[in-house]
């Protein structure tokens, strides 16, 4: 995998009436991990659902350079309604079977299924339903569902949200592991800026309706995220890995 | 006792009547399963009311019933399906003035039909005795012709309900399953309420799935309980509406909802 993946060029990014982002430029590699971030309602959940077709571009151009690239997408799990009487296993094989034809579902093992959940560590939970999960394990679960449809690049909109400490870590690693393993080209929103350290490789701050990327470890200084976040933000290196912190009363 | 099922059976009107509850009710309690799960029960009680206003208005122009009842199902789906986009009111508000207006304005329009027909109060009292044998042709075809959708492109109505985001970024057209779907819901009503009425419909698309969907978490098992709580409320509907002298499509669409009291207790039980 290699070359150019995504563009945008110039392009306006909103609703009609209510331009969210303007004049975005933007290309994105096969391969990247690029996380966006930004304070809330600066439009991380635009761009995102713009890339994935939902929202039409409001002017400017948007380009997929490799024809049918496939996106997965993982949304946060709140999206998903556990009510389904479905177990994990049903997930994968009917996303699956939704993508071939013949469009039925047939019972029976599928041997990519049975490699997307070992990858994303949701083995064990195969025979579980929906109601059983916890947030972590559902993210895990929206996480295979994105790689069993074999997507050139992953989208994850704020995927550790709501997620507890560990659960979050356990995800992110696991996110690092499928990037380094498969060479997924990842695009992240998210609020968590340390979880980006020393795994996006790029990052793009959404602040005043524009987006500026650059290098993680540039784009994740105090004085950046001071100015963003209209608040004291401290950065700080110890042991070669970058530490973010609130300065002061938040 | 099977001597008296027999004889009971023997009438046509009886024979007809129970193709209807059968086959039309199984499919509309499996349509169901949907209508709970996407969480659009609303929906489903609208439908019928804008249902019968196109029976009404069929009446009411001297064109057969089943024809308003279709156009007033497919028009109804068109309309809600489409409503609350606009933003002026919620999509359950919209719903909910098409299950006053569509249930007010078949009554008048009826009472102000130039042609009234006896039989036409029928359609909403749910008399299914009063079913031909056209009427029972055309529900058998609809169940058919539903379960064959269905089985053909099961993954793509399930993947498409549970989630259409995803379902976009697959490429796939999640408006044309949702489309599909409501399709088969428009043309499931007609069939059922063009001989039983709405109440019977209704029931039928809320009782059996809600009892098969507390008992089971797998989605085989609360098909087959639903189809089949379906087919035997039908059956024991009319049954007993025949030997105690009841209405039948009520006494049907009562034994349709009866199967959630034990479903609850059983998973009451089940915890």
């Amino acid at each position: 995998m290699a070359g150019e993946l995504f563009q945008f060029e110039k392009a306006c990014l909103g609703y009609p009436g209510n331009e969210v982002l303007q004049d975005i430029s933007f290309h994105l590699d096969a391969g990247n991990f690029i996380g966006i971030v930004g304070p809330n309602g600066v439009g991380k959940s635009t761009l995102v659902k713009t890339m994935l077709g939902l929202l039409p571009l409001r002017s400017g151009r948007m380009t997929w350079h490799q024809e049918h690239a496939r996106i997965g997408y993982v949304p946060q799990r709140e999206q998903i309604d556990a009510i389904w009487p479905m177990r994990v296993r049903d997930i994968l094989q009917l996303t699956l079977c939704a993508l071939h034809r013949p469009h039925w579902y047939k019972r029976g093992e599928y041997a990519q299924v049975s490699e997307v959940m070992e990858a994303t560590e949701i083995t064990a939970l195969a025979d579980q339903t929906l109601d059983t999960l916890s947030g972590g394990e559902m993210q895990r679960l929206l996480l295979a569902r994105a790689l069993v449809v074999e997507p050139s690049v992953l989208l994850l909109d704020e995927p550790t949200a709501a997620m507890d400490l560990f659960a979050s870590e356990r995800f992110m690693q696991l996110i690092t592991k499928l990037h380094r393993e498969r060479n997924v080209t990842i695009v992240m929103a998210t609020h968590d800026l340390q979880a980006l350290v020393g795994r996006a490789g790029t990052v793009g701050i959404l602040a005043n309706g524009m987006l500026h990327y650059g290098p993680t470890v540039d784009m994740l200084s105090a004085e950046r995220l001071t100015n963003v976040y209209g608040h004291p933000v401290g950065v700080h290196s110890k042991d070669g890995k970058l530490f973010i912190s609130i300065e002061g009363d938040a | 006792m099977i001597a008296e099922l027999q004889e009971m059976y023997s009438f046509s009107f009886m024979r007809y009547a129970l193709t209807v509850g059968v086959f039309g009710g199984g499919m509309l309690a499996f349509l169901g399963i949907f209508v709970h799960l996407r969480r659009i029960v609303f929906l489903g009680a609208a439908l019928p009311q804008i249902t019968a206003l196109g029976i009404a208005l069929a009446i009411c122009m001297n064109l057969p019933p089943l024809v308003g009842a279709i156009l007033g199902g497919l028009v109804g789906i068109l309309l809600l399906s489409t409503s609350g986009k606009s933003g002026s009111l919620p999509t359950e508000g919209w719903v909910g003035l098409a299950y006053a207006t569509g249930g007010s304005l078949a009554i008048v329009v009826l009472a102000l039909s130039p042609q009234p027909d006896a039989g036409a109060l029928r359609f909403f009292t749910g008399d299914i005795l009063g079913t031909n044998r056209s009427e029972a042709i055309f529900a058998v075809i609809v169940a058919a012709c539903t379960a064959a959708v269905f089985r053909l492109c099961w993954s793509k109505f399930v993947v498409s309900s549970f989630d259409p985001v995803m379902t976009k970024t697959l490429g796939l057209r999640a408006s044309f399953w949702n489309a599909l779907l409501f399709l088969c819901l428009g043309f499931g009503l007609a069939s059922v309420m063009n001989s039983a009425g709405s109440m019977l419909a209704f029931g039928m698309l809320i009782g059996p799935p809600a009892a098969a969907l507390m008992m089971f978490r797998a989605f085989p098992k609360v098909i087959v309980t639903t189809v089949v709580l379906g087919a035997v409320s039908a059956f024991a509907g009319l049954t007993l509406s025949f030997v105690f002298d009841l209405p039948g499509g009520p006494t049907m669409a009562t034994a349709a909802l009866f199967p959630m009291l034990p479903a609850w207790i059983y998973r009451k039980i089940k915890r």
